[in-house]
């Protein structure tokens, strides 16, 4: 007859104490898997609803930052120096390829896009509806020679020069290899001529790997001095042409409405990937090319002669380092779960760059979720610290009743720890029976109590948004980026499913459980402190 | 020598009442021999309880030493003492009220280290037995049995330790004396037959006639009668 059949012994024997505490359990129980039911279900439908999202990082130059320590340094020349030095803050193949090594780090795109057309010979782009229709391209001219000697208004391919080759878009935007490879860090380092092209690109032109296609990337200025700059003179724009060798062919699963692609920039299959600093490092020896061209024309005005030198000695002095200057960088997290740390992480760091995720959307459409989690979570705590309570003072006057019983174990030589045990157990046994009860119920009423709860706090928002519209009319419209997913509030809603899990009935058995060992905490305190001579000598 | 089972030594018991310090026991010496029915007696608040609850392990002199076969009691700990050397019985029995009369039998079993049969069951029962308490009457709760069946179930658990040193406390107050001569008879044959040593605390004169020793407690000291 040890403390466990002493204990089950007591629950059997003295029903009305066992019925009593059963309920007891029973009504903390169905609270508790109502509150956890409806609580996991919110949380699950938050962090289903981040999944779709992705888990996307900005990491970007803080100007808040930088204006905030701009303005702290009182003396003009250092401030100047000041914000000379933060025009040199950029990311480089050094410092991303740090984060990479980050295991959080999924990808990276920071794509430095570079519009561009095609040469219209050896290489085309696949045209809008509205570019076959109205012959858009009817601006640019191809002398007999096969030169283009004018280019036109319409720009048809978008180059996504890229300073990683673990991007976004091939690891989680539905962009594939079909053949060929990603460019590698090397052809990165080196700004190698190299191109990623999308399998329709490659039909439409007969591209295989290895081919060359033939882009003219777009400079204001060159244009600007080709096409009115130098009158009655015309360039011939051959040597403008840049080569890159196809390395890769991709497909995606994006869906294309023809019907909203005015020209061939809009059409995702026109898209070119290549390294960054490839079509700089190109358009930069054009140029020089240009200039010296330029300046060597007889009848070109001493002024732009001057202006074209300067530049030229930039370039010959290699004073033009940079290609490219990049200050914001997309970051795929390989979970979603990380963004909140990760965020942190970065944002800790000792620099002016920041890290910082497009919450917006989620933020709005997760609010009601966000309330019933806190409210479901207050519930919780509330019925388990009444729980504590009822039940200490339950076992705590029954201790009274059994002081008795008490004096009798210790007498006969029973430990003060397998009294406690045996209080323990009792307690333990009911609230474990009372919790298979609840648990039964807490199925049946917990979808029914989260369904209605979901109910009335979306209506209660969406009456609060009106309010808000009405006197903020632009505040809630977030911007999206190109990495983040849209989501509507059924996105969030359709997730929420209030459901008993596993983890629901464990959690709320270790509930149970921790209720009981608090419970017999003070009683036991009681029982610390009796003196077996008292009790029996009282009674007797 | 080695046949006293219990030596008091010098004890010494007081308490504070109403600011003046009242002495219960003073300087008490005792031996108690294996296998003999002692009965202390005394008029009441003469310290006969007290006495008990420090033989028994389940109070501290405020000096000298109790030796349990030649061992300090207190080196010993209170706690082993009660659980593998002693047993109590109680005027009022004190058998746990939602457990039967087989199963407090049993629980003693469960709170000592002492070696006792396998068949802890039977033994309880024929324990009982022997005591008057048939099977089903020691199936029944506890409330269902008159105060002297309660009182065999309660020396029935005293003898299920297996200790060689049982202490009763006014063990035949509740009880008529038809019963009480059955109580005082079981505690002879446990002393005659088992070799135990029974010590009792008692009013009763009936009882005390019938001890191996008399023993009187007066003036804080034990005088045999």
């Amino acid at each position: 007859m040890n403390f466990i059949n002493r204990a089950i012994k007591n629950i059997q024997r003295r029903l009305s104490k066992t019925v009593m505490l059963t309920l007891t359990f029973f009504l903390i129980g169905n609270f508790v898997i109502i509150g956890l039911g409806v609580s996991s279900a919110a949380e699950n439908a938050k962090l289903l609803t981040r999944k779709k999202m992705s888990a996307v990082v900005f990491y970007e130059l803080d100007y808040q930052k930088i204006a905030l320590e701009g303005d702290k340094i009182q003396d003009e020349n250092e401030r100047e120096l000041f914000y000379k030095k933060i025009d040199q803050l950029k990311h480089t193949t050094e410092s991303v390829g740090e984060i990479l090594k980050d295991e959080r780090v999924k990808a990276i795109s920071s794509p430095v896009t570079t519009i561009a057309t095609t040469d219209k010979i050896n290489t085309n782009h696949i045209p809008s509806k509205f570019e076959e229709e109205l012959e858009a391209n009817a601006e640019q001219e191809v002398t007999e020679n096969g030169n283009i000697t004018n280019i036109g208004h319409s720009y048809d391919i978008s180059i996504k020069s890229n300073i990683t080759n673990k991007l976004i878009e091939f690891e989680e935007k539905g962009y594939s290899l079909v053949s060929g490879r990603m460019y590698s860090e090397d052809e990165i380092k080196q700004n190698a001529p190299v191109a990623l092209v999308s399998q329709k690109f490659a039909e439409h032109n007969n591209l295989t790997l290895g081919s060359k296609i033939y882009l003219i990337p777009h400079n204001g200025e060159v244009d600007y001095m080709v096409k009115d700059g130098l009158e009655g003179f015309t360039y011939e724009l051959k040597e403008r042409v840049v080569e890159f060798e196809v390395i890769g062919i991709y497909n995606h699963n994006l869906t294309i409405n023809p019907d909203e692609i005015l020209q061939g920039i809009d059409n995702p299959d026109n898209n070119i990937f290549t390294p960054i600093g490839s079509v700089e490092k190109a358009t930069l020896e054009f140029n020089k090319k240009f200039y010296e061209f330029v300046i060597n024309q007889e009848g070109i005005d001493e002024y732009r002669k001057e202006y074209l030198q300067q530049k030229l000695n930039s370039i010959n002095e290699g004073r033009v380092e940079d290609l490219y200057y990049l200050s914001t960088l997309n970051i795929l997290l390989k979970d979603p779960l990380d963004i909140d740390k990760f965020v942190e992480d970065y944002s800790d760091k000792n620099t002016f760059f920041k890290a910082t995720v497009n919450n917006e959307e989620f933020k709005k459409f997760s609010k009601p979720l966000e309330t019933i989690s806190i409210f479901s979570n207050i519930i919780i705590i509330l019925v388990v610290v009444n729980a504590i309570v009822i039940i200490s003072l339950v076992t705590a006057l029954t201790l009274k009743t059994r002081e008795y019983e008490i004096g009798v174990l210790l007498s006969i030589g029973s430990s003060k720890f397998k009294i406690i045990s045996q209080f323990f157990v009792e307690l333990v046994l009911v609230a474990l029976i009372a919790f298979s009860f609840a648990t039964l119920t807490g199925i049946l009423v917990s979808k029914q109590v989260g369904d209605k709860v979901l109910e009335y706090t979306i209506s209660s928002q969406k009456i609060n948004e009106e309010n808000d519209m009405y006197y903020y009319p632009q505040r809630y419209t977030p911007y999206i980026d190109d990495y983040t997913t849209r989501i509507t509030l059924e996105d969030v809603t359709s997730e929420y499913n209030v459901t008993v899990q596993i983890q629901t009935i464990a959690t709320l058995y270790a509930t149970g459980v921790m209720i009981v060992l608090i419970s017999v905490l003070i009683p036991s305190i009681m029982i610390m402190r009796y003196n077996p001579k008292k009790i029996l000598m009282s009674t007797n | 020598m080695e046949n006293i089972i219990l030596k008091l030594d010098k004890l010494n018991y007081s308490y504070q009442d109403g600011g003046y310090e009242r002495v219960i026991l003073k300087d008490l010496d005792a031996e108690f021999e294996r296998g003999k029915f002692y009965t202390i007696l005394g008029p009441s608040g003469s310290g006969k309880t007290t006495l008990l609850s420090l033989i028994s392990g389940l109070d501290n002199p405020k000096s000298g030493s109790i030796y349990f076969n030649g061992k300090n009691i207190l080196e010993k700990g209170l706690h082993k003492y009660r659980r593998n050397d002693i047993s109590i019985v109680f005027q009022q029995y004190n058998l746990i009220p939602y457990l039967t009369g087989l199963e407090n039998v049993m629980v003693a079993m469960s709170e000592t280290d002492n070696k006792l049969p396998k068949d802890k069951k039977g033994v309880a029962y024929a324990l009982l037995e022997k005591f008057g308490i048939v099977k089903s009457k020691a199936n029944r709760s506890i409330n269902q049995l008159s105060g002297g069946e309660q009182q065999r179930v309660s020396i029935a658990r005293s003898l299920a330790k297996n200790v060689d040193l049982i202490f009763a406390d006014e063990p035949t107050g509740n009880l008529d004396t038809a019963t009480e001569q059955e109580i005082v008879n079981i505690f002879k044959t446990l002393t005659k037959d088992f070799n135990k040593t029974v010590i009792v605390v008692t009013h009763s004169n009936a009882v005390s006639e019938l001890s191996d020793q008399r023993l009187l407690l007066k003036d804080g000291k034990l005088i045999k009668l």
